[in-house]
């Protein structure tokens, strides 16, 4: 039994170690519940369309870009989240993570109502939302989107008392999402322009994630995965017949 | 598999400061340890001291400077104990430009001053709330070009 306690004594205290040492924790753990929050939602109305405007109330329609914005940028910040935490005194860390989240998340919250507004304000051409596409794709072969990346990895001094603490980690958050808006609003734009769904989203995540965190990687990936969605995207009309003439002759073979 | 502690912050300059031709001095106000460096004196565990220079930035090539602690108005000569090391110099003006490769963010360098601490304290020296940073110029050429030190810390590990 002593035995047993020691053993869950030590675990613990490892356990207790480990988020010391990785502050940004409860970061990681806000944007898991928001993705967990949108599937969730995606499976209960059977769609993976987000924010349907004919059944939404304004209320569920904030809630879900929230959701979007926690689930789909917070993944980014880890870094920087666990540096601003390391530059702070001990027993200011999370308060300085939150600040910085504050900061971060207003800028993108804005960026993302910014998209959403100008999204429905579009006609809905069919062709809108490869051109998106095309343009995410020629974007990521600028000089102009890879300083916007290399600036996304910026550091700033923070000062370690005070309202000013505070100030510098509210300051940093937004300087860091101005630089991701930068970087990530064509590949952002794109999703919402077809009305946000969820795979388009997790894609467009996850295409943001290789730039930030895979630096080694095909330079040329992002643009050339953007570019067969557009391609695919202006396909999409003409698939679409083939598509179900296949659904229906499978339908009239099936016993 | 064996873990490096954490490290915790305990004091850091609230301004950055430009050196140029004459020796500056920085301020750094301290706080009590609280986390694992407060746990590591209970359980007389030997802690690290490690001075953090952070974004350090210049747009050319700046001269050296060492980099001294509690030096006062003392004579750097003569006050070898307090030296901590050189400010990073190389690679300082390519680190402070914006371009695809580099935030611009300049360059951090962490300095192991345990031993001048331990000395500090064992010859009653030490002010636990206050560090004073000294950045000498050296060299014929020092300061001609002005370099900033974003902001310098102290950490225990």
């Amino acid at each position: 039994m002593r035995g047993r306690l020691a053993i869950a004594a030590g675990d613990i205290a490892e356990l207790r170690e480990t988020l010391e040492r990785h502050p940004e924790w409860w970061t990681a753990c806000l944007a898991a519940m928001a993705a967990i929050f949108l599937v969730a939602q995606a499976v209960s109305t059977e769609s993976i369309a987000l924010c349907p405007t004919s059944s939404a109330t304004g209320r569920s329609e904030e809630l879900q870009l929230v959701a979007i914005v926690v689930a789909t940028m917070l993944p980014l910040v880890l870094v920087p989240v666990r540096r601003t935490a390391q530059a702070s005194l001990w027993r200011r860390r999370h308060r300085a993570i939150a600040g910085f989240l504050l900061g971060y998340g207003g800028v993108w919250a804005l960026t993302m109502a910014g998209e959403t507004i100008l999204a429905g304000w579009l006609p809905a051409y069919a062709w809108l939302p490869a051109a998106a596409f095309a343009v995410a794709a020629l974007w990521e072969m600028t000089p102009l989107k890879r300083r916007a990346l290399s600036i996304c990895h910026a550091t700033q001094p923070l000062r370690p008392f005070g309202w000013r603490a505070d100030w510098d980690c509210l300051r940093y958050g937004m300087r860091h999402a101005r630089a991701c808006t930068a970087s990530c609003w064509a590949i952002m734009l794109a999703p919402m322009l077809v009305a946000p769904q969820l795979p388009l989203l997790a894609g467009a995540s996850t295409l943001c994630a290789l730039g930030r965190y895979w630096p080694r990687r095909w330079q040329r990936l992002e643009a050339v995965t953007l570019a067969v969605a557009a391609l695919s995207w202006s396909a999409a009309p003409f698939a679409s017949p083939i598509l179900h003439e296949v659904q229906h002759i499978t339908g009239l073979l099936r016993p | 598999m064996a873990q490096t502690a954490t490290s915790e912050m305990v004091g850091a300059t609230e301004a950055p400061v430009t050196l140029a031709r004459d020796r500056n001095v920085a301020h750094i106000r301290m706080a009590r340890p609280t986390g694992p460096a407060a746990r590591a004196t209970a359980t007389t565990q030997k802690r690290r001291a490690y001075l953090n220079l952070e974004n350090v930035t210049s747009d050319g090539v700046p001269s050296s400077y060492g980099i001294y602690l509690n030096l006062g108005d003392g004579d750097p000569e003569q006050n070898r104990q307090l030296f901590a090391g050189l400010l990073p110099a190389f690679g300082v003006k390519e680190a402070s430009q914006k371009d695809e490769h580099n935030p611009g963010s300049g360059l951090n360098r962490a300095i192991d001053v345990t031993h001048i601490v331990e000395w500090l304290q064992a010859n009653n020296r030490w002010d636990p709330d206050h560090l004073h940073v000294t950045f000498v110029p050296r060299g014929k050429n020092a300061g001609e070009v002005p370099v900033k030190v974003g902001r310098a810390s102290l950490y225990y590990k």
